[in-house]
């Protein structure tokens, strides 16, 4: 890493000795191939969007790494003039970035959850994980296992520059060096989430969802979810609290959550709230559904839902909810 | 025309064949009195490969007989793949031996008898006859070993599962796979891509071992000096040929690597070990891709 022709001082440069974590949140928004990523002091986004109907936002905090170091000095154009947005960006190839971390085979899905799930047995934390063993071909396990993660050294010179890449698997074995040309951001898309309108809040363990949404037939159309207030004083309604409705050619599904805090960690809801979406567009969350801890669900009164996913940082459970990623979907028109 | 053997080491034998079987349907098997050959001719398959291996008839066989009018070789063309079947049937069996019946019934076979352990305790035979077509030795002087100038560089390739994971990663980015080696020390190995819309440059770097040739003992004293130890000998080829060489790591053994700077790729894969004691040898020769970039 002594190219002559960068500047002494890089914008970033990030080191983990581990980047399954990286890698993870990373592929929790995978589902399309162009990000954009805007860095920050305090570590990146990384945002895929697709038709400007869905969003996916890897918050990459710099906790991931145990080494990040930020400096835009320089290089931030003199006449910026909106300051809302980070300024410094660039926009690259995702799954060829995921290709690159995954380049001795460490930072796969496989190790992860085998990995995560032992650190969930010490928690005591009882994660349905049934159908991760089911996710992987029977033979995974013998291609990840006995190996430690993947150690990384990321730097980036600044615009026009690569986005390089330094994996080893230990001292002694290979190492690899990786330079994936970086593309001048198309500014980002935002879906705008109003957050005083919030009128449905939902937290619960992700795999009460995951199991929901697998139970689903994939040639689903439409995706709705119902939530109706807690019932008030002692009269036990009937109406379930929260509702998953699930529409397509050959039928519907409905799949109701009981009023336990067990299931629902957090419920808050104000009045009766239905809205409908693609149900294609929920599945692109899947990889992150699948990875994640805790998912938050939020609409507000236009029906802008924003899902937010806890991702496991590897560190116990203190450092837990720092890494999340989020996917904010418009609703179906015909339901508002 | 006769030819019968004992297959003793039925799992290697059948191994050899599963990489045979994923590179090419047909191949060619010499048996000779002290050695076996199976080639596969680049002309099959569409990587261009070629596969010259020499494999020491006690490696495989004991109890090995043989007798033909041509010196006591017997050539044969036969479906990989019907020759892996046979084998993996004889893979549980307490014994078996391969034998090749004469052409009198213009009909040539190679049919592996086998005994196995019924389930009331009492042997039974088994016999599988896999169809195969002789060839004359007419046929076997036009295939030739291809020709390949002295390499460059002999490399002792790190182990073949290692290999595996960023090789099949590399494939994914590009199908052009740049193999590069110097003389050293230190000798590096690197594996480099870019990727197919010039969107990733990926480099795999290895520490190896230099391998000292003991062939030419006269010519030591002068090479070394006129060679460049710290140039990196190139050779492109295509990522799904070498995936396809990988595919040997199911064989136990150690590989050597030459490279023929934008020429070829030879790689002696040894069954085993390498020297001596090693029971033979699988030769893969791949060409180098031609392309118009930088020397």
């Amino acid at each position: 890493m002594s190219a002559p022709s960068q500047p002494p001082k890089p914008v970033l440069s990030a080191s983990s000795h581990d980047v399954r974590y990286f890698a993870a949140l990373l592929r929790g928004v995978s589902f399309s191939n162009r990000a954009t990523i805007y860095l920050a002091s305090n570590g990146f986004n990384v945002s895929v969007q697709e038709g400007k109907t869905i969003t996916g936002t890897a918050f990459v905090s710099d906790h991931v790494f145990d080494e990040y170091q930020y400096n835009d000095e320089g290089f931030l154009p003199a006449s910026q003039d909106s300051d809302s947005a980070p300024a410094l960006g660039f926009e690259i190839r995702l799954n060829t970035l995921l290709e690159c971390l995954n380049i001795f085979g460490t930072a796969g899905t496989a190790s992860l959850s085998s990995n995560s799930k032992s650190k969930k047995q010490r928690r005591n934390d009882h994660d349905g994980d049934s159908d991760e063993n089911n996710r992987h071909g029977p033979l995974d396990k013998y291609f990840t296992a006995n190996t430690g993660g993947t150690g990384m050294r990321m730097s980036y010179a600044g615009p026009g520059h690569p986005l390089t890449l330094i994996l080893a698997e230990s001292s002694s074995g290979p190492t690899a060096t990786c330079e994936l040309t970086t593309f001048d951001p198309e500014g980002p898309v935002e879906i705008e989430f109003a957050q005083n309108t919030v009128n449905m809040h939902i937290i619960l363990k992700s795999s009460w969802l995951r199991d929901a949404l697998s139970e689903l037939d994939p040639s689903c159309e439409k995706l709705t979810f119902v939530c109706t207030p807690a019932p008030q004083g002692n009269n036990a309604s009937r109406t379930p609290l929260f509702r998953i409705l699930a529409e397509g050619m050959f039928g519907s599904t409905e799949m109701d959550y009981p009023n336990d805090r067990e299931v629902l960690e957090t419920f808050i809801c104000t009045q009766p709230v239905k809205f409908t979406y693609r149900f294609s567009h929920i599945a692109k969350s899947t990889r992150a559904l699948q990875a994640s801890l805790k998912t938050s669900m939020r609409t507000d009164d236009f029906g802008t839902l924003s899902m937010q996913f806890m991702m496991p940082s590897g560190r116990g459970r203190d450092d837990d909810g720092i890494l999340f990623v989020e996917f904010r979907c418009l609703p179906l028109d015909d339901q508002v | 025309m006769r030819f019968r053997a004992c297959i003793e080491n039925v799992p290697t034998f059948c191994k050899i064949m599963q990489v045979i079987e994923r590179l090419q349907k047909k191949c060619i098997i010499q048996f000779k009195p002290e050695i076996m050959r199976i080639i596969c001719m680049s002309d099959a398959n569409e990587a261009g490969i070629q596969v010259w291996s020499e494999i020491k008839v006690s490696t495989l066989f004991n109890d090995y007989r043989i007798q033909s009018n041509a010196d006591n070789v017997i050539s044969m063309s036969i479906a990989s793949a019907s020759l892996l079947h046979a084998l993996q049937g004889i893979q549980n069996a307490l014994a078996a031996s391969g034998s090749s019946t004469g052409e009198t019934a213009r009909l040539a076979l190679l049919s592996f008898a086998l005994t196995t352990p019924s389930r009331t305790g009492r042997s039974q035979s088994l016999t599988y006859d896999v169809r195969i077509e002789v060839l004359r030795p007419l046929d076997m002087a036009k295939i030739t070993e291809p020709l390949c100038p002295e390499p460059d560089t002999l490399i002792l390739l790190p182990s073949l599962p290692t290999l595996r994971s960023p090789v099949e990663r590399l494939r994914a980015l590009s199908s052009t796979l740049l193999l590069r080696a110097n003389i050293g020390p230190p000798t590096r190995l690197l594996l480099e891509v870019a990727g197919d819309d010039n969107e990733v440059r990926v480099k795999v770097e290895f520490s190896v071992k230099f391998v000292q040739t003991e062939r030419q003992p006269d010519d030591e004293d002068g090479e070394p000096e006129e060679k460049d130890k710290e140039k990196l000998y190139t050779v492109p080829i295509a990522a799904k040929s070498f995936v396809k060489f990988l595919n040997c790591h199911i064989v136990s053994g150690q590989v050597i690597a030459a490279v023929c700077h934008r020429h070829c790729l030879i790689l002696y894969f040894y069954i085993g070990s390498t020297g001596a004691d090693s029971g033979g040898v699988l030769t893969f020769y791949i060409p180098s891709i031609v392309d118009d970039g930088p020397i």
